[in-house]
């Protein structure tokens, strides 16, 4: 046994982090998108996982919230074995992927609904938190409309809302600034922050740096589907900022001067 | 723009062949059958060259107007256009819309049911060669029926999808189904009345239908290639431009229905669209999972247009039951008893496509860690709903016509077996052995590419596995229909028993599948 069976340990601490990825790893053809990739995501952490496009991300996010089965390697959900026992993993996990289609022939209000129902919560309480996440997160007046009318930040916004709507402990969210505007992305800032000052756990991937130095206490940068570095964000930036540190990592800053003179 | 698009088309095609070895031996099993067509009806219309004109001509003419006809109308009700080269894509290139529709029509031609036509429609040219400027005429001709045939399957699809787009109302596809079978009636019509005189005048019914056809639009290229084998240039000429002036107006429909819908953002639509309210029965459902997986599907099957015209198809069939025989001059009495039994297994067998219709918004059952078994139950019941009693009108309604009522256990028993055999195999097929179809706000008459082959293989496993299933009961009306009625009471029993097991099954066997295979659902379903 390569890895151990029962839920990892933080150390020092001694608490079981809220999410903690051992050896995940994912091969697409002949390429190996995520490499033997262990992380721990510590409890009431705000968590950033930085890259550049193709690190890794999304397919790492995918592969910890049971979207996609890893080829080896184990994720633990607030202590459960999501590959294991995925039923029980997936119970307090919220989860915003990237990029994937919502039933958008629903209005937002049956939408968010309908996800709060799927997870087996009970009628009078979806009825009472559906409308208002949608107030919270602005979409009160589009809360009748079908989905498919959406704009790109109000369909981000509305998957938020069904990634809440049954109180997770864990919410793990794939780009979730993407697309969004400046308005809807501090309403969605505030949102996930009151979220973690109440104990809960995000884990969100972007590739804007300047926004994850903002909000996130922890982070991770990947690069070619391994974790660098990883850690606070204070140790992991070092003295300079993050962008600084996470170039310096990846590599491949290049010097343009003397090409593409036709661009000028 | 030409030679990029089709090279586009051919670098898609082989992109999707790398894909996974299956999509290899797909294709070489399309490829195997596409040579056989060509080998036995090209080598039939090539001999054809040895017999007299007589002959000849309205064999060519005939066939040449049926596969300009099966173009444009058979993506309409099955299989779809493979739409590889989506024009929808092309919106942001500013592409001129003279260059696009030219160099869409020859991708439209690359690929195995182009290839087949366009080597039939030599062989049929080849059949007229009965001199030196015939056969290049003929050629000509062979060439502007194949495009015609390309272009107009492209025209109809694109001019339906862009009306089902803009109304999004169920009115829409019912209509599209009805000007099929007003198409479909006179021509059988004419077939069966003639058919009646006896066989003797087989030739001469040809030879007739041919004459009429060959002054229609999808008739007039080969009729054009029969007068300059005959020596009729004069007439050769005439169908040969109005022929030229049919693919013109074909290319200049399909440019207008494009302007619609393909050439403007792939979702479409007018303003934002406020929903209909959810209707009594929506609210009656239980708040489980499985109460909440139907309520949406019940929602979807009224505000998606790819449900729209899978319902609308079920909705035809009893229509095509009048029709056909009316139009045959017989009376339909008879065949009315398949009624029930047939929407039974159209409706029961079609749910298998439920997952895929979902695309990758099947996440949210995957995140949510929906059981299997809840989300099998969810369709089916939101199914069953408005089916169970569609197909039991259907099924006393048809017996009651026919004057059969003594039939009733028999046909109930056989429709209960196919419904319950379809939604059990739907229900462990949609696991197993999930096909991607159109996207959602997709055209709904368009497969997606690389998909073909081996949607069509799982389509007849399937169709056969519900058959087989339903197997005692449709032997039970068998008997009851030509022997003994009382055999019928026994299908009643069999067929219901039969029915309940089957879906019984499905809900298990194809959720505890769902429950182990739910992530590699989703990523073929999210595919296209």
């Amino acid at each position: 046994m390569q890895h151990q069976a029962q839920p990892p340990v933080t150390p020092g601490t001694g608490a079981a982090p809220a999410l903690a990825l051992r050896g995940l790893t994912k091969r697409f053809g002949g390429k190996l998108a995520v490499d033997a990739l262990d992380l721990d995501v510590p409890a009431g952490s705000f968590f950033g996982v930085v890259g550049p496009n193709g690190a890794g991300k999304t397919t790492t996010l995918s592969m910890a919230t049971g979207l996609l089965r890893p080829d080896a390697g184990r994720a633990f959900v607030l202590g459960a074995d999501l590959w294991a026992d995925p039923i029980a993993g997936k119970r307090r996990l919220g989860v915003l992927p990237d990029g994937v289609r919502l039933f958008d022939r629903l209005t937002g209000l049956e939408l968010v609904r309908y996800a709060g129902l799927l997870r087996g919560v009970e009628r009078d309480v979806v009825e009472q938190r559906a409308p208002e996440l949608l107030d919270a997160l602005g979409l009160a007046d589009a809360a009748g409309t079908l989905v498919v009318d959406y704009s790109a930040g109000m369909t981000k916004k509305v998957a938020l809302a069904c990634a809440l709507v049954h109180a997770p402990r864990l919410l793990v969210l794939d780009e979730p600034f993407e697309a969004v505007d400046p308005v809807s992305g501090t309403t969605i800032r505030s949102l996930l922050t009151s979220y973690v000052a109440g104990g809960g756990t995000v884990v969100l991937s972007s590739h804007v740096m300047d926004l994850v130095e903002r909000m996130c206490d922890h982070v991770a940068v990947i690069s070619a589907g391994r974790v660098l570095a990883t850690g606070d964000l204070d140790t992991v930036r070092g003295g300079g900022t993050l962008e600084e540190r996470f170039v310096d990592l990846v590599g491949g800053g290049r010097d343009l001067t003397g090409s593409l003179d036709w661009l000028r | 723009m030409i030679g990029t698009l089709v090279r586009l088309k051919l670098t898609l095609l082989r992109n999707g062949l790398r894909r996974s070895p299956w999509q290899v031996v797909a294709f070489v099993v399309g490829v195997l059958y596409a040579l056989s067509i060509v080998a036995t009806v090209g080598g039939a219309l090539v001999a054809l060259r040895f017999t007299g004109l007589d002959v000849a001509a309205p064999v060519v003419v005939g066939v040449g107007t049926l596969a300009v006809l099966g173009w444009a109308l058979i993506p309409l009700v099955a299989f779809g256009v493979d739409e590889t080269v989506d024009p929808s894509r092309f919106a942001t290139f500013a592409v001129p819309r003279a260059q696009l529709v030219p160099g869409l029509l020859l991708a439209g031609l690359v690929g195995l049911p182009g290839a087949v036509t366009l080597l039939l429609s030599l062989a049929g040219a080849a059949a007229l060669s009965r001199s030196v400027p015939a056969t290049v005429l003929a050629v000509v001709a062979a060439l502007v029926g194949t495009l015609t045939a390309v272009a107009a399957s492209r025209a109809t699809t694109t001019a339906a999808a862009a009306l089902l787009r803009a109304r999004r109302t169920r009115d829409v596809a019912v209509l599209v189904g009805g000007v099929l079978i007003v198409l479909l009636g006179p021509g059988i019509n004419l077939i069966a009345q003639r058919v009646e005189d006896g066989l003797d005048d087989l030739a001469a019914l040809g030879r007739d239908a041919a004459a009429v056809a060959g002054w229609t639009p999808p008739g007039l290229a080969w009729a054009a290639a029969a007068d300059a084998a005959a020596g009729r240039w004069g007439t050769a000429l005439l169908r040969l431009l109005l022929a030229l002036a049919v693919l013109a107006a074909v290319l200049g429909a399909w440019a207008l229905a494009l302007g619609r819908s393909g050439t403007g953002p792939a979702a479409g639509g007018g303003g934002p669209t406020r929903a209909t309210a959810g209707g009594g029965l929506l609210d009656r459902l239980p708040s489980t999972p499985t109460g909440a997986v139907a309520r949406r599907c019940l929602l979807y099957w009224r505000r998606d247009p790819r449900y729209l015209v899978a319902a609308a198809s079920v909705a035809v069939l009893p229509l095509l039951l009048l029709v056909l025989p009316l139009s045959a001059g017989g009376d339909p009495g008879r065949w009315f008893l398949a009624a029930g039994p047939l929407a039974a297994f159209v409706t029961g067998w079609s749910l298998h496509d439920d997952v895929a219709y979902d695309h990758s918004a099947f996440t949210l059952h995957v995140t949510a860690g929906v059981r299997g078994r809840d989300d099998r139950a969810g369709r089916l019941l939101a199914a069953a709903l408005w089916q169970v009693p569609l197909v039991l009108v259907l099924t006393v309604i048809g017996a009651l016509v026919a004057g059969r009522a003594d039939l009733l256990p028999a046909l109930t028993g056989a429709s209960a077996a196919l419904l319950g055999a379809g939604y059990g195999v739907s229900s462990v097929a949609s696991a197993l052995t999930p096909y991607p179809v159109a996207p959602p706000g997709g055209n709904p008459f368009s497969s997606p590419r690389g998909a073909a082959t081996a949607t069509l293989l799982v389509q007849l496993v399937t169709t056969l596995v519900v058959a087989l299933l339903a197997l005692p009961a449709l032997a039970a009306l068998l008997v009851a229909l030509l022997w003994a009625p009382w055999a019928g009471w026994i299908g009643l029993v069999a067929g219901t028993g039969l029915g309940a097991l089957w879906v019984w099954l499905g809900l298990t066997r194809g959720g505890a599948l769902l429950d182990r295979r739910a992530p590699e659902v989703l990523a073929v379903v999210s595919r296209s």
